[in-house]
């Protein structure tokens, strides 16, 4: 196969994908450790 | 890191891209197998439709060097490819040049040509590369030869890119689109 004449070199390094993994991996809920903001949140009726 | 450069950093993240063809089979199992290859023996593009596969060399060619380097050998060794070498995984930069190329071996049903990323130490050449690591991103169908081109793709894994226009001018230039 004629490519032609040298012309310069160069290093590529591609980033990996990261594998697929096989089979679909169900994340269990995290419960919410923030306090219940909504009690704070009620209107104050300071007008 | 880079083999014989271990002070640099790449110049890329990004592969070139290229485009090349192949004598296949598709009896037991299919497989790639460059033109002006020996017919029987085993491809170094075995693989590459899989992911990243390695270019070896019969004259003295690692894919890097030990130090410090054997000064017995016939061959002095090289990082792969080599610039006084011919070693390396080929590919035109444009696919007319390629699509050229099968045309100039009057090259018969059992040839495919594809699109290939390159990576590691790449030689860019005015009208292609020579590449370290080789991978096959697409196999690309010649007009006409769609069932068999698909055929290989799928027992190979590959996505198919548009089919081409065969070229039969004498002059090697492409027919009108």
């Amino acid at each position: 196969m004629n490519i032609g004449q040298q012309v310069r070199t160069v290093y590529i390094e591609p980033i990996e994908e990261p594998p697929m993994t096989e089979t679909p991996v169900r994340l269990e809920p995290v419960p919410d450790l923030l306090p219940d903001t909504r009690r704070q949140l009620e209107p104050t009726h300071d007008s | 890191m880079i083999p014989d450069r271990p002070d640099r950093v790449p110049d890329s993240i990004e592969p070139p891209v290229g485009y090349r063809a192949w004598f296949f089979t598709n009896v037991r199992g299919a497989s790639l197998r460059p033109i002006g290859g020996r017919p029987f023996s085993n491809s170094a593009w075995e693989g590459a439709n899989r992911g990243w596969v390695s270019a070896a060399c019969p004259f003295g060619g690692r894919e890097k060097l030990d130090y410090p380097p054997d000064s017995s050998l016939d061959h002095p060794p090289h990082v792969i490819p080599g610039e006084d070498c011919s070693c390396g995984f080929y590919a035109m930069k444009v696919l007319s040049c390629a699509q050229q190329l099968t045309m100039e071996l009057q090259c018969g049903p059992d040839l495919t040509l594809g699109r290939v990323e390159l990576a590691g130490k790449v030689i860019e050449h005015s009208l292609g590369y020579r590449a370290a690591r080789a991978r096959i991103a697409a196999l690309i169908p010649i007009r006409g030869n769609e069932r068999t081109a698909k055929r290989l793709a799928e027992s190979l894994g590959l996505p198919l890119d548009p089919a081409i226009l065969r070229w039969s001018s004498p002059e090697g230039l492409p027919p009108a689109a």
